[in-house]
């Protein structure tokens, strides 16, 4: 099974949070998939954006897949950080 | 020097775009560093964003925004004539420590803007609820 790689571009904001959810609900995630956030591009991330991660990473894990956040971006991981939402993601 | 500014925005999230510019015109009038107005659309988004979803439950409504900035200090008082709300006592607690499987996620918002923000005050004064945040930028 191919892994699936989300690309995020720009703000995860309050305008923008419709365009990631509307991805994340056409997704078909499949026992034991893999799935990529490439976060380089990402520029800001809202709670609600958090929210979103947050539901990903449950649906995934329930499926005994795997989520991975790559290459955040500095301000942004310490918005994961000060919310303790580091410990529950891996990174790369 | 000194610089206030004020925006009104409706009970929509699509209104959110007035913040963004108006935290870009605080950048490029104060010259505030990257990370400092990443901070000021975090916490800011944060609070309108609760105001916006919860303040008006049977309707439309209004939300201004203002900024009193000096040299040292930006003073946001965020006011609305919704529902009284103090969200600094009223607000869940935030969960930052469960494991996913048992996270909850309210109260996020209300936590980052204490944690961005150096001083948080609310007041209900009349009809209006009263948001008063600080950031110290120097």
């Amino acid at each position: 099974m191919e892994p699936i790689t989300i690309y995020i571009d720009g703000p995860l904001d309050a305008l923008h949070l419709n365009d990631l959810q509307e991805n994340v609900n056409n997704l078909q995630i499949q026992e034991g998939q893999f799935v990529i956030i490439d976060c380089t591009d990402m520029t800001y991330i809202c709670s609600s954006g958090l929210r979103i991660f947050l539901a990903m990473h449950k649906d995934i894990t329930s499926k005994n897949g795997k989520l991975v956040i790559r290459n955040l971006q500095p301000l942004v991981k310490n918005v994961f950080d000060m919310t303790g939402f580091s410990k529950i993601f891996n990174f790369e | 020097m000194s610089f206030e500014k004020k925006i009104k925005i409706s009970n929509q999230l699509s209104e959110l775009e007035k913040l963004f510019l108006f935290t870009q015109e605080l950048q490029e009038k104060l010259e505030l560093a990257p990370d400092v107005v990443f901070n000021l659309n975090l916490s800011l988004e944060e609070a309108m964003t609760n105001v916006i979803l919860y303040a008006y439950p049977n309707g439309t409504g209004y939300i201004e925004l203002g900024v009193n900035a000096t040299e040292d200090n930006l003073l946001f008082t965020l006011q609305d004539q919704g529902i009284p709300f103090n969200p600094l006592t009223e607000a869940p607690e935030a969960d930052i420590t469960s494991p996913a499987e048992e996270r909850e996620i309210g109260g996020l918002g209300i936590f980052l803007i204490r944690q961005l923000m150096d001083l948080v005050e609310y007041e209900r004064s009349g009809e209006s609820n009263i948001l008063r945040m600080t950031k110290q930028i120097k």
